[in-house]
């Protein structure tokens, strides 16, 4: 074993939030707001398939946005994953080492929500659409979970596992 | 570390949240006990089968210890829950940590079940103590 610390306090360790007791000093240096801080991949040309990711997750902040909109009743229920969903994104651009949207832009996206909210022109978003975008996500994270480096696994599978956490909550 | 130690962690993790469970059961509310049964079979199967596979790469899988130190006192249903969801974000540590410890894909697919599995655990003993929001951004971490 790679670790000094006995078995008798992996319970400690593990309620405490340490978890696997090889794992505390790894753990420590990816913990911290907003994200974790995950290395950068080695620059290639195909595309980082990290991206993909954000891009859906991105897509689901924004779905959410608009059921929220659409169905204010809702709003409570889907609010607290609106925002972990924003959460993990964050994180990602951090990972893929993007700059934050700038809020120029992030205010001309509001501008545009706020005009298309009072001419509904967008489908509207059922609670089984935003399940049908949630689980897709937990497939693509999982799936690039297993071909990442080992740097980046535990975080993509963290949001792959996520995902699984928010489709149960849409249930 | 090699893989092989990282999953003698995630067993031993297993072993603490089974050891663990037996006291969740002796305090947790007479309707919750189905579910406190169904969670720790689970990690027992866990657990045998992270045994198992730690045998096929020819390891000693470790042993469960006799005692385990608990993180604060459980003397009511309220604590017995609070214990499941530090046992469950325990596991989904371990196994979190499993994820970066290999480049084998079915290894990984393994720990991301495992790490998944605890993840949705929590969140149903969260709902169960009106912990909100029951989820969390990033599980294990």
């Amino acid at each position: 074993m790679g670790t000094p610390l006995s078995r008798r306090r992996v319970l400690v360790a593990l309620a405490t939030g340490v978890g696997a007791v090889g794992g505390a000093g790894l753990l420590s240096a990816c913990t911290g707001s907003p994200g974790p801080v995950i290395p950068t991949a080695t620059p290639s040309t195909a595309p980082d398939p990290l991206l993909a990711v954000l891009t859906e997750r991105e897509a689901l902040v924004a779905q959410y946005d608009l059921a929220g909109r659409q169905q204010p009743d809702l709003a409570p229920r889907l609010l607290p994953l609106r925002d972990q969903t924003e959460e993990q994104v964050v994180a990602l651009r951090l990972a893929l080492a993007l700059p934050e949207p700038s809020s120029e832009a992030t205010s001309e996206a509001t501008s545009r929500a706020r005009t298309s909210s009072a001419v509904p022109v967008e489908p509207p978003v059922t609670l089984e659409g935003l399940r049908s975008s949630v689980r897709a996500t937990a497939a693509s994270a999982a799936a690039v979970c297993e071909t990442t480096t080992v740097e980046r696994a535990p975080f993509v599978g963290s949001l792959a596992a996520a995902a699984s956490c928010h489709d149960l909550m849409l249930r | 570390m090699t893989e092989v130690d990282a999953l003698q962690d995630a067993l031993a993790g297993e072993h603490a949240v089974i050891w663990g469970y037996g006291v969740v059961g002796a305090e947790a509310a007479e309707q919750h006990l189905p579910a406190v049964r169904v969670a720790e079979q689970a990690h027992r199967t866990r657990r045998d089968d992270t045994a198992d596979l730690l045998r096929s790469m020819s390891a000693e899988p470790i042993e469960a210890e006799a005692y385990y130190e608990l993180p604060f006192p459980v003397t009511d249903p309220a604590s017995a829950v609070s214990l499941a969801v530090h046992l469950e974000q325990g596991a989904a540590a371990a196994w979190r940590f499993v994820l970066g410890q290999t480049e084998d894909a079915e290894l990984r697919r393994t720990a991301l079940v495992a790490l998944t599995e605890s993840a949705l655990q929590a969140v149903q003993w969260r709902l169960q103590a009106g912990i909100a929001p029951a989820t969390v951004a990033f599980p294990g971490q």
